[in-house]
């Protein structure tokens, strides 16, 4: 119990005292606040490197056609400490991503969150990437 | 001398941890370890004001993982936005990662073509900042950097790994001088250190160039010197008082407040940098 504590005590007060947790580069040189994009698709690869991770999904657009999404994460080192783990997103599930697109491709985005969808289409857990 | 391991290590308060549990997922994903004699409250939490650990030889020891403590209010990506927080009687304005000028009144006492070049860098949403090509931030951008940074001190050096790009920094602080000019220059210069009482006094020269000292791209240059203060008032607390001076860049000295706090059983993640997936699409 008492270890219990503690490593909730030392996450939590990292999340309080911290900077920017993954200010790697300006959001602002790759994408933009202004143009927000919600897309539901298939995980495809979730892949958590550094210094931002990657997501990967497969999304079906208005004319039938499958768009491969690539979203940029935050840092895997913050995503951790944040609660992902490995096997937070597995190739097949579905997710939405809720992100803002990239200024110069047409499917990139850097995620604000992802929420998970149940097999009967209910939305299950939401996972925040921090953006700063 | 031999080094102290009864590193005691700082836990928050539990009431920090009662108003985040309910909105937050947490999930320890790194090997937690408490190290041995970590002084706990009978509530189990650590006294953060308890005094700090020394060495055998009684010198302070910083060894530790420590987080950067963020006084301002945060806009988009952290940036600092209203106010900025008033340090104590006495102490130089707080460092902000994104703005160190963020405290003064009047911005930092750059120097026209110095103004000139932060300008042009923000202009250029930041891209030439060393860290998207995962090279060395500068030291005014390691220490505030939301990635912890780990303290490891030795008898007659002490090293600095920033989890933030993978840095290493070392500090000499056997005896040794500054490298005269004919030296090379450095990403991170060339730290010698001398105890005065219990503060730590690190003079650091032999900077490369261009050097970056906010995200916003406050320039550097090779004449910069910098003498960093080091105290560790509590076990949780590491406070370091920086002076800059770059008569290359601006037209005085001026120094800087930085705070972090311990990070008690966490440690630095691997950090390899592989930002070429994000390159690609920066304009």
């Amino acid at each position: 119990m008492k270890i219990k504590l503690l490593v909730l005590s030392s996450i939590l007060t990292g999340l309080l005292v911290s900077g920017p947790l993954s200010a790697h580069h300006n959001f602002r040189s790759e994408f933009d606040i202004n143009m927000p994009v919600i897309v539901t698709g298939t995980v495809t690869r979730l892949s958590l490197t550094n210094p931002h991770a990657r997501l990967y999904i497969d999304a079906v657009d208005e004319n039938g056609e499958v768009i491969h999404w690539d979203f940029e994460l935050a840092a895997a080192s913050a995503l951790l400490r944040r609660g992902w783990k490995r096997d937070t997103l597995l190739e097949g599930d579905t997710v939405i991503v809720h992100a803002a697109r990239a200024r110069n491709a047409p499917y990139v985005g850097n995620v604000e969150y992802v929420t998970t969808v149940n097999e009967d289409g209910s939305e299950g857990f939401t996972y925040g990437s921090p953006r700063e | 001398m031999k080094h102290s391991f009864a590193r005691p290590l700082i836990i928050t308060s539990t009431l920090l941890v009662s108003a985040l549990l309910v909105s937050l997922p947490v999930s320890a994903q790194w090997p937690f370890y408490i190290i041995p004699g970590t002084p706990l409250l009978p509530d189990d939490t650590v006294n953060m004001e308890a005094p700090p650990p020394r060495t055998s030889d009684g010198k302070i020891d910083f060894t530790g993982t420590w987080n950067v403590i963020r006084y301002h209010q945060s806009g988009e990506q952290g940036r600092p936005v209203g106010e900025p927080a008033t340090p104590p009687p006495g102490v130089a304005p707080y460092a902000t990662f994104w703005d160190q000028g963020f405290g003064f009144e009047n911005g930092l006492p750059y120097q026209l073509w110095a103004r000139e070049e932060r300008a042009r860098r923000m202009a250029n949403n930041g891209i030439e900042n060393p860290d998207s090509y995962c090279l060395p931030l500068g030291h005014m951008q390691f220490h505030t950097h939301g990635q912890p940074r780990d303290i490891v001190q030795g008898e007659d050096r002490l090293a600095i790994i920033y989890e933030a790009s993978a840095g290493v920094r070392q500090i000499f602080m056997d005896g040794r001088p500054l490298p005269d000019d004919d030296a090379l220059e450095w990403w991170y210069g060339y730290s010698v250190g001398h105890w005065e009482g219990d503060t730590l006094v690190v003079e650091t020269t032999n900077f490369r160039g261009n050097g970056w000292l906010d995200f916003n791209g406050s320039p550097t240059t090779e004449q910069l010197r910098t003498v960093e203060r080091f105290n560790r008032p509590t076990f949780g607390k590491l406070e370091i008082d920086i002076l800059i001076d770059d008569p290359g860049a601006y037209t005085e000295p001026f120094s800087l407040r930085v705070e972090q706090s311990l990070m008690p059983g966490d440690n630095l993640i691997e950090w390899v940098c592989e930002n070429e997936q994000s390159t690609q699409y920066f304009n």
